[in-house]
């Protein structure tokens, strides 16, 4: 039977995520579920004119939110990526396109009349510090360019040599123009090629230090494209699919078939085994359910408030800003972040187990205090702030440097357990790659 | 395949291929045909389809049309019983000509977008009697032959319309002699 409730959640969802993506780039709206999920310009936008249909506020604002930003936006990208969508686009994307087309004077791919809109100018420039923009931030250092892109693409996975026709994959530009971006980006030592079965791969030379110069850093990477190209699939069976149980099956397993690429790239090919005859349907909503909450960052949200925070508040004492930090657990009751050791080390400036001072470790051992707190919680021991291997150190410096010490004297800043083991093990890749080079 | 399964999986078939906007007319023919028949409870590893029917016009089914083959691979892979379940393998039979009343005889059943025409019971002894002199006395051809349980008549005239229409060279005609024997029959040679 069609389940017109599973249809209506996995609209919903679809939106929530597409939302929530947009007010982060500048959109005009409330929820914020992505602050540190790092998005993918193109493939949003080329989503948005095929699920905005089902919510005209969205179609308008991030339409006004292009054509205030079209600068930012990469038309090669566009086009490219519409391509690899293989026509299933085509007709709504042409119609948003055409709608850029009548206000601005650039000239997307795609043909179509101009979907009907009127530019509210609510949209606000998006906030280039934001870790979630750290794509914009690049277009704004490097240009609207393949060099952005395949900087991006590797800094977000510093570890891994890739092929020029990986990097044209996940950039979505030419190989050719890939394959020179490459070439020029090793003669100036950003990157280094290694041949491996007579295929030359590239990575960063030293990726620490470049994303110490990107500033902030998403923590989550999806590969939206893929994303969206599942989402997109999934919603348009939701709403076509056949009344027979049986019939529903068969079309969820040629679906799935047919974005077997796309689920490959987002990690969730593993997950599409599911149940062999009617029994199909019902796994397969369950799956659906759980990778659109993901997507829509509900699970998150969900871990969110069942687990601890960590505040920390910068003191405002007249140009000193010394640190104190809370333990929020989900059962309500605080408790201040304490390093007993310090207790009577100093008398004068305020470090004390509860007060840690502004000097160049109190910072990073308060970084590392989180970090201890957050991983203990998921019987993890990471291991003392001094010890042989350097790694907390480099660590929770990285934190202090660019979540703490930016922070102004009287200003407060909030942390979840997940967010900070996420983190950490983003950074821990990073160096554990650096180290490797 | 069981029975269950084969019926199953038709089931499904022919629901998707409706929900798809197609229909298909196919004649089935070999252990599939003895499995709804319930001449046999052996399973079959495949649905062996000799004709396409279109406008009452049996056509070769090797290829299998594109449609047919998509869905039967979505079915296939649904079920867990393989992409080419429903096969066009046995379309070689149409290259002979077929046993006179041959379509008149086949009984049809409908599963949604798809209607299957199962050989006859006196038509499926004389193709199985054809493969069993192919492949020999040990082979799953011969023991579906058994279990049609044929009357020498039956065989006779199966044998008779095999060495005469489909090949009638004196090498086929000695191996039909054996085949005859093995399942029974006396003075095969002088009675065929």
């Amino acid at each position: 039977m069609p389940n017109n409730d599973f249809r209506e959640r996995v609209e919903h969802l679809a939106l929530e995520t597409v939302w929530s993506l947009w007010v982060e780039l500048g959109v005009s709206a409330w929820t914020r579920r992505h602050q540190s999920w790092e998005i993918d310009l193109e493939p949003l936008i080329l989503a948005t004119s095929r699920i905005g249909l089902l919510d005209s506020r969205l179609m308008g604002e991030t339409l006004d939110w292009c054509i205030s930003n079209v600068r930012l936006i990469s038309a090669t990208r566009l086009r490219n990526l519409l391509k690899a969508a293989n026509g299933t686009l085509d007709q709504d994307f042409g119609r948003y396109s055409a709608a850029v087309a009548r206000h601005t004077h650039v000239r997307w791919p795609g043909e179509g009349d101009p979907l009907p809109f009127q530019p509210s100018g609510k949209s606000s420039a998006p906030d280039l510090l934001r870790p979630a923009l750290v794509q914009l931030r690049l277009r704004a250092l490097f240009g609207v360019s393949a060099r952005a892109e395949i900087l991006r693409t590797m800094i977000a996975d510093p570890a891994r040599s890739q092929s020029v026709a990986d990097v044209s994959d996940a950039t979505g530009y030419g190989k050719d123009n890939v394959a020179e971006s490459l070439y020029l980006m090793a003669r100036a030592g950003v990157v280094e090629a290694d041949a491996e079965a007579n295929r030359r791969r590239f990575k960063l030379v030293d990726p620490n230090q470049f994303a110490g110069f990107i500033g902030a850093l998403p923590t989550v990477h999806k590969e939206w494209s893929a994303v969206f190209k599942i989402m997109v699939g999934v919603l348009d069976l939701a709403k076509s699919a056949p009344t027979g149980t049986m019939a529903h099956a068969v079309e969820i397993t040629r679906l799935l078939r047919d974005l077997e690429p796309e689920l490959t790239k987002a990690g969730l090919a593993s997950g599409t085994r599911l149940a062999t005859a009617e029994a199909r349907v019902s796994d397969f909503e369950g799956w659906v359910f759980s990778a659109f909450r993901d997507w829509a960052g509900e699970e998150a949200q969900q871990e969110t408030a069942s687990e601890a925070t960590y505040s920390v508040h910068r003191l405002n004492f007249g140009g000193y800003g010394p640190w104190q930090a809370w333990i929020h657990d989900p059962d309500g009751t605080s408790k201040p972040v304490q390093m007993p050791e310090w207790e009577g080390l100093y008398q004068v400036h305020p470090r004390s187990d509860t007060t840690i001072s502004d000097d160049s470790t109190g910072a990073p051992r308060l970084a590392h205090a989180m970090f201890d707190d957050a991983f203990r919680r998921k019987s993890v021991d990471i291991g003392r702030y001094w010890s042989e291997d350097p790694l907390n150190h480099l660590i929770t410096r990285d934190f202090a440097e660019e979540r703490l010490w930016p922070m102004y004297p009287g200003s407060l800043a909030t942390f979840s357990e997940s967010f900070m083991r996420s983190w950490y093990e983003d950074r821990k890749r990073r160096l554990n790659a650096s180290r490797n080079t | 395949m069981d029975r269950a399964l084969l019926e199953r999986a038709l089931a499904m078939l022919g629901e998707s291929l409706s929900a798809r906007g197609f229909r298909f007319d196919v004649v089935v023919v070999g252990g599939s045909a003895l499995l709804l028949r319930d001449v046999t409870r052996r399973p079959t590893r495949d649905f062996d389809v000799m004709a396409i029917v279109e406008g009452g016009v049996y056509k070769k089914a090797d290829p299998i049309p594109s449609e047919l083959h998509e869905a039967v691979r979505d079915v296939g892979e649904t079920l867990d019983i393989g992409p080419d379940w429903l096969n066009g393998k046995a379309g070689g039979l149409l290259d002979f000509e077929l046993p006179e009343g041959f379509k008149t005889r086949t009984e049809a059943r409908r599963f949604g977008g798809l209607t299957i025409r199962i050989a006859d019971r006196a038509d499926l002894i004389v193709l199985k009697l054809d493969a069993a002199v192919s492949e020999g006395i040990h082979s799953r051809h011969f023991s579906d032959l058994q279990a049609l349980k044929p009357t020498e008549e039956e065989l006779l005239a199966g044998g008779r319309w095999l060495t005469t229409a489909v090949d009638n060279s004196p090498g086929f005609r000695l191996e039909m002699h054996q085949a005859l024997r093995a399942l029974g029959v006396a003075d095969a040679e002088q009675r065929l």
